[in-house]
């Protein structure tokens, strides 16, 4: 692991708090949200299918994503290198 | 650093780079379409009333037209690439800064216009008024799933996203914001798409085929159809763009961590490598018969990979995940990364119960669902 500065340099980083958020966001955001969330709930009854996917979006999908979050930033590598090499 | 080295573990990143690489190929596929709609919309297709069975036609006609989905399916992955040529705070970021506001602003604007047509509120009814009589066990499995697939987990892009995070940045508030973002997005988009239908007489469980074949119907009907028309199909296209960059970002991050790639040279070669991959995802739509429904699988290209990434390799992913943190790594070791720099975070408990306990329950009955079911979601 050397050149701890200059791997940070060539990885690059997030400019700022809300540039992250905007891309996060963005990546999470797509044709799920729009194309398919839409037919899903007009096929699974509506509004009863909302409900259960919000409580589905907090008790699930949140605590995975601050888990991958976590995993990511502690080893500010790739999914494979974050599980690869042990310093 | 990393975390488990010389394990299998290993194995839990490579599915996750390779159902990024997946999702990407047949994703940009649909993206293109939307791409190709916002056109159609734009230049005067839908001006007109048509009916269904016209519109049905024109959708497939459009879809299996070998060149034009091969052509749509580049562009989309030749825009993808040149954003994250770019960069993480030139190129992901900048784009991501510009896209999101306007494809919030455009969702604003549908939203608004969509509740004040004649109807609309059977449509909001419909929406927000539960009946749970209509709940089965199939509805929780939808709803999971599409919980997972929109909230891009189990893919390695949060994971790749969260590696270029500083310190100082409170990663459980970061997510919560995300989801709420993501979820506040997807109800818009809800409010746009039923009390349209609603008004115009539709049947909301239109399925996949609801965006591109029943709305263009209503298009040629409603007041300004074709500006809301095309401001849909490029709110999709801008959705999906921010989407396919992160998707991208996953194997790139590979090359340039691991092999020392320059990122132009990984871009380039993974963005390859999905456009190949997508080719017969492009190719499944009616344009190749054997593509269209494979031998003995009975599904059509496309469809499969959505089945092997989008269902089975995400669902395995964000199992395996929550085993890790919750076992492997411990929830106290990745408590203390979250917490470094004195970053609070009250919920800790909660969090390591659910990680512990909830999410892999909940992810492995779903998956064990479209196993025996062969239902996808």
């Amino acid at each position: 692991m050397e050149g701890k500065s200059t791997d940070r340099v060539e990885r690059g980083t997030w400019g700022s708090r809300i540039g992250f958020l905007m891309a996060a966001a963005g990546s999470a955001i797509g044709l799920g949200n729009i194309w398919r969330f839409p037919y899903v709930t007009g096929q699974n009854g509506g509004a009863a299918f909302v409900l259960i996917y919000v409580a589905f979006v907090a008790l699930i999908g949140v605590p995975v994503m601050i888990a991958e979050f976590t995993i990511g930033r502690s080893t500010q590598k790739n999914p494979i290198g974050a599980f690869e090499a042990w310093r | 650093m990393a975390l488990a080295p010389g394990t299998w573990w290993r194995w839990v990143g490579v599915l996750g780079v390779v159902t990024g690489i997946g999702i990407l190929s047949f994703y940009s596929v649909v993206a293109g379409w939307t791409v190709g709609y916002f056109f159609k919309t734009l230049t005067g297709a839908f001006s007109h009333a048509i009916t269904g069975e016209e519109s049905a036609r024109i959708f497939s006609e459009f879809i299996g037209s070998p060149g034009i989905s091969i052509v749509l399916l580049f562009a989309f992955i030749a825009l993808t690439m040149y954003v994250v040529a770019g960069g993480i705070a030139d190129g992901i970021e900048r784009w991501s800064k510009v896209l999101m506001p306007v494809l919030f602003g455009i969702l604003i604007v549908l939203a608004v216009y969509a509740l004040t047509l004649e109807g609309a509120s059977k449509g909001l009814e419909f929406y927000l008024k539960p009946d749970l009589s209509k709940v089965r066990a199939g509805t929780f499995a939808k709803a999971l799933g599409q919980a997972l697939f929109s909230l891009s987990l189990g893919m390695g892009t949060m994971i790749t996203y969260g590696s270029y995070l500083s310190r100082k940045e409170n990663l459980a508030v970061s997510a919560g914001y995300v989801a709420l973002f993501d979820t506040v997005i997807a109800l818009l988009a809800g409010l746009v798409i039923f009390p349209t239908l609603f008004a115009m007489g539709l049947n909301p469980a239109g399925g996949a085929g609801l965006v591109f074949v029943v709305l263009p119907t209503i298009f040629g009907k409603m007041p300004l159809g074709t500006i809301f028309g095309s401001l849909f199909f490029l709110l999709l296209s801008l959705a999906a763009l921010t989407s396919t960059i992160s998707l991208l970002e996953v194997p790139v991050a590979y090359l340039v961590d691991e092999k020392r790639w320059p990122r132009r040279r990984a871009v380039l070669t993974m963005g390859t490598v999905a456009f190949v991959l997508g080719i017969p995802s492009a190719l499944s739509q009616g344009a190749v018969n054997v593509l269209s429904a494979l031998p003995k699988i009975g599904m059509g290209f496309l469809d499969l990979m959505n089945a092997l990434f989008g269902n089975y390799s995400l669902s395995i992913g964000s199992f395996l995940i929550a085993i890790f943190v919750g076992y492997r790594w411990g929830v106290k070791n990745a408590v203390g990364e979250i917490e470094h720099d004195g970053t609070p975070f009250p919920l800790a408990p909660q969090w390591a119960f659910l990680v512990k306990f909830i999410c892999p329950v909940a992810v492995a009955v779903i998956l064990g669902y479209i196993v025996v079911t062969g239902q996808y979601f």
